[in-house]
């Protein structure tokens, strides 16, 4: 994770990081709160993704469409940052839990980044899915 | 909350579930210092049970032929109630229940659902589905091991 990040302009998403204030561009039940993702693909063999907002059954379908693009790419070890995701419900976890099955399928692995909201951490809580899944405070520590 | 309970009516669809969330602020508003707390961990429980419904009540309908989900919330001094309804196929309990801390993809929503209310009940009459589900307002006696 040392080398200088290169923002790959076909993994990002149509919901890009940076125009998330660009509410006339989507459906008046997305403003509610959908999810903004960004890719980086470091040289091929890793992957960041940074998501902001909200990982729901509406946003996990795209979501899991990022991590095949990823692992299509040759990544296999993930670090997901989900530092600014305010809602995680079962089936945000179920895509992050398929991905780090992937990932670990592959011979990598998924790391994530604890979440700030409690809101989007209690669902790792309750299922224990913070024992299983790697999680670190911040993307340094990854 | 005089006058009967909040009301939320919304099409069984995820993305009009994403409304609980606005909406539980408001109902909670009479709880006060303890809103947030209760709208953090009730948001998470109606969601996971209306996505259940969203998935299995009315898995693979067309949208045109799913009938509304209508949220109800009483907040009592003790306890706040939820009950969801819905005119969907009945629910039906999984076979298998995941095991905590064991990675596998599926069947969480319930095993949540339970972990974040202190009651949950599902009833069935007249070709509707009832949810109801009961959380306990913080208190200093009312410690109950869940979240």
């Amino acid at each position: 994770m040392n080398s200088p990040e290169k923002i790959s302009p076909e993994k990002i998403s149509p919901e890009r990081i940076g125009e998330e204030n660009s509410a006339e561009k989507l459906p008046a039940a997305g403003r509610v709160g959908s999810l903004c993702i960004r890719v980086t693909i470091h040289e091929g063999v890793s992957a960041t993704i940074v998501l902001l907002g909200r990982l729901d059954a509406v946003e996990a379908p795209t979501l899991r469409q990022q991590f095949a693009g990823i692992f299509d790419a040759g990544a296999v070890t993930v670090v997901v940052d989900l530092v600014g995701v305010t809602f995680i419900d079962s089936a945000g976890l179920a895509a992050l839990v398929r991905a780090r099955r992937d990932a670990q399928s592959a011979g990598g692995d998924l790391v994530l980044i604890r979440p700030a909201d409690e809101a989007a951490l209690r669902v790792f809580r309750l299922t224990q899915f913070d024992e299983v899944f790697q999680m670190v405070a911040s993307r340094g520590a990854a | 909350m005089n006058g009967g309970p909040a009301r939320l009516t919304m099409s069984a669809d995820a993305l009009a579930v994403r409304e609980l969330g606005p909406w539980l602020s408001e109902a909670l508003a009479p709880t006060g210092a303890e809103a947030p707390a209760l709208r953090g961990k009730m948001e998470l429980a109606v969601h996971e049970i209306c996505m259940n419904i969203v998935d299995h009540a009315y898995g693979g309908r067309p949208l045109d032929d799913r009938t509304d989900l209508h949220v109800e919330c009483w907040v009592h001094p003790d306890a706040v109630l939820v009950r969801v309804s819905d005119g969907g196929s009945p629910f039906q309990a999984p076979a298998h229940r995941p095991t905590p801390g064991v990675a596998q993809i599926r069947g969480y929503g319930l095993p949540i659902v339970e972990k974040l209310a202190d009651e949950v009940r599902y009833e069935r009459g007249n070709g509707i589905n009832i949810w109801s589900l009961r959380f306990r307002r913080a208190g200093p006696d009312r410690s109950n091991g869940h979240e």
